[in-house]
């Protein structure tokens, strides 16, 4: 079933598209990742230009970040003070990283920039993953859900002290609990922004973390926390790539969207019935081979030593 | 003014038309469709050209889509892995040219004769240097530069057909066909038939909006990825 993609100007089978979106919602539903970080390299080894991708995608995870976060503020688990200071940083972020992306574009370099961050990112996941899975699949441990425990009862010792927190730019976050310097979230939400502009990600994947160990917030509240915050910079890259890059191509984002809700809740039943190491270590396997196809296709000669850009004239 | 326009027009209109094309005649074709359309399920196209050609003569077709500019980069080796190098424009190109013949144009003309009418798609006068080649390269890759020696079939004595084939990726606009007829390597007759190539439908709409209100366009789509994203949690919500 062909359909063809307007703003990308090419055919391209419906059933692939809602396919590639289905195994994105489903692995999110699983893992609990955007899984955006996936989409892009898949896209582009299906012919879609990476440009396109990344703009596109931008779209598509407006949809996808507003249905997680409505879970999660179901259950109280965002913190919108946080939220928003993160936005103003992503909202720099995002800014720049679609200039940047305007001027690669103009000489020539994006392709290669989004191939080499997504090999360094991809890589540095994937591996983490799986030395972090692999191990454990040997020896079955309870460690993950005590030392979880310790983390909470900390919590109640009063305010966690950040970064900063006693300076002059300290800013108190009361549902985190949490003390620290502003400066601190709007650091880490231009580096989310940077990430959706150039990559088409939502950034959860590097966020996430850095969120628990560098800002020390509670993990149970940084799920959320980083979903409400993508959806407004995923909105405004939106914006800004149809603006600038005449990127997004509505169709393709909203037939990736409808493929991707319908398996975020099947994946997350199925995150209930499988060991968590198992299915990071399957993940963690396949981040690594599309890893290791980009990297491929990087040292391999290509089929045309040429690249065609054109321009209409009338 | 407008008297004395008109009246040059008249005159130099009948000058041109009247003894230096009689030399040469006109082919009588024609095709099935002027207009194709880009609807949403678009996966190419087919046109069907139809005419009628001297005895014993062969017919060759040029389809040339609308000109673009064009940035060329040649790819190289850095540090193992291969990297754009400065682009070279071709200022204007077409974006579009498959030639389509009764049987290999080397054997209807000389080699001369099919350079001076674009025939030979390696030896159009922009792919002579290295971007240029690389230019057509690139689209003979895509399908979108073509040669076909047995795209014009002679059905019945004088009469011949050609299908015309679009792939999905075709350029969008005004499209030429030059139909020649060759007796003996020499032009003894031509003609150029023009054809439409347009998104229609909503994909018409979304370009026009991507294209000249991006802002509405972009809020439009966030409204509906919105819709999308937060009716599938509403349903998930009320099934569980």
């Amino acid at each position: 079933m062909d359909i063809y993609l307007p703003v990308a100007a090419l055919s391209i089978d419906a059933l692939w598209l809602i396919g590639l979106g289905a195994v994105v919602g489903f692995l999110s539903g699983l893992f609990g990742v955007g899984g955006g970080f996936l989409l892009t390299p898949l896209l582009t080894f299906m012919g879609i230009p990476a440009t396109i991708a990344v703009g596109t995608q931008s779209c598509q995870l407006v949809g996808t970040s507003l249905s997680g976060a409505l879970a999660h503020w179901r259950r109280r688990n965002i913190d919108v003070r946080m939220g928003f200071i993160l936005t103003v940083g992503s909202f720099i972020g995002t800014g720049f990283g679609v200039q940047l992306f305007k001027w690669l574009k103009q000489i020539g370099q994006i392709n290669l920039v989004i191939v080499l961050a997504y090999v360094t990112l991809l890589s540095a996941v994937g591996l983490m993953m799986f030395f972090e899975s692999a191990p454990r699949l040997l020896k079955n441990s309870q460690r993950i859900r005590s030392g979880a425990r310790s983390l909470r009862e900390e919590e109640h010792k009063g305010m966690t002290q950040g970064w900063g927190a006693g300076g002059s730019f300290a800013v108190d976050f009361h549902v985190s609990n949490l003390r620290v310097n502003v400066l601190l979230p709007i650091g880490l939400g231009i580096v989310g922004g940077l990430l959706v502009a150039l990559l088409g990600v939502g950034g959860g994947f590097v966020l996430v973390p850095a969120m628990i160990y560098i800002l020390k917030m509670p993990p149970a509240l940084v799920n959320g926390t980083s979903l409400f915050q993508i959806i407004f910079t995923t909105a405004f890259a939106t914006v800004l790539q149809a603006v600038t890059n005449h990127s997004v191509d509505v169709v393709m984002a909203l037939i990736l969207l409808l493929g991707s809700v319908v398996f975020v809740p099947l994946g997350a039943r199925l995150a209930t019935n499988l060991k968590p190491e198992v299915a990071r270590l399957l993940m963690s396997l396949l981040i690594l081979s599309v890893a290791g196809k980009l990297v491929f296709d990087l040292f391999s000669t290509p089929v045309h030593l040429f690249t065609v850009e054109t321009r209409g004239l009338l | 003014m407008k008297f004395w326009s008109v009246l040059f027009i008249l005159v130099f209109g009948f000058a041109l038309t009247s003894p230096a094309q009689a030399a040469r005649k006109v082919v009588a074709a024609n095709l099935t469709d002027n207009f194709v359309g880009i609807s949403e399920g678009f996966d190419g196209a087919k046109l069907t050209l139809f005419g009628v050609l001297k005895n014993k003569a062969d017919a060759i077709v040029v389809i040339e889509g609308p000109p673009v500019e064009a940035k060329v980069r040649t790819k190289s080796r850095q540090f193992g892995i291969w990297i754009n190098g400065a682009p070279a424009t071709l200022p204007q190109v077409p974006s579009f040219y498959v030639v389509a013949s009764s049987q290999p144009v080397d054997k209807i003309v000389s080699e001369e004769t099919a350079v001076q009418y674009g025939l030979d798609i390696d030896k159009l006068s922009f792919a002579q240097d290295t971007a240029g080649a690389g230019y057509v390269d690139v689209k003979k890759d895509k399908g979108l530069f073509a040669t076909d020696p047995q795209g014009v079939r002679i059905l019945e004595s004088s009469l011949f057909r050609v299908d015309i084939r679009l792939p999905p990726s075709v350029p969008i606009g005004t499209f030429t066909a030059h139909i020649y007829e060759f007796s003996k390597g020499v032009l003894t007759a031509e003609r150029t038939e023009n054809f439409y190539v347009a998104q229609i439908g909503l994909n018409a709409w979304i370009n026009t909006k991507a294209n000249g209100s991006p802002v509405l366009y972009a809020l439009l789509a966030l409204a509906l990825s919105l819709g999308i994203g937060g009716g599938s949690a509403y349903l998930v919500k009320r099934m569980s």
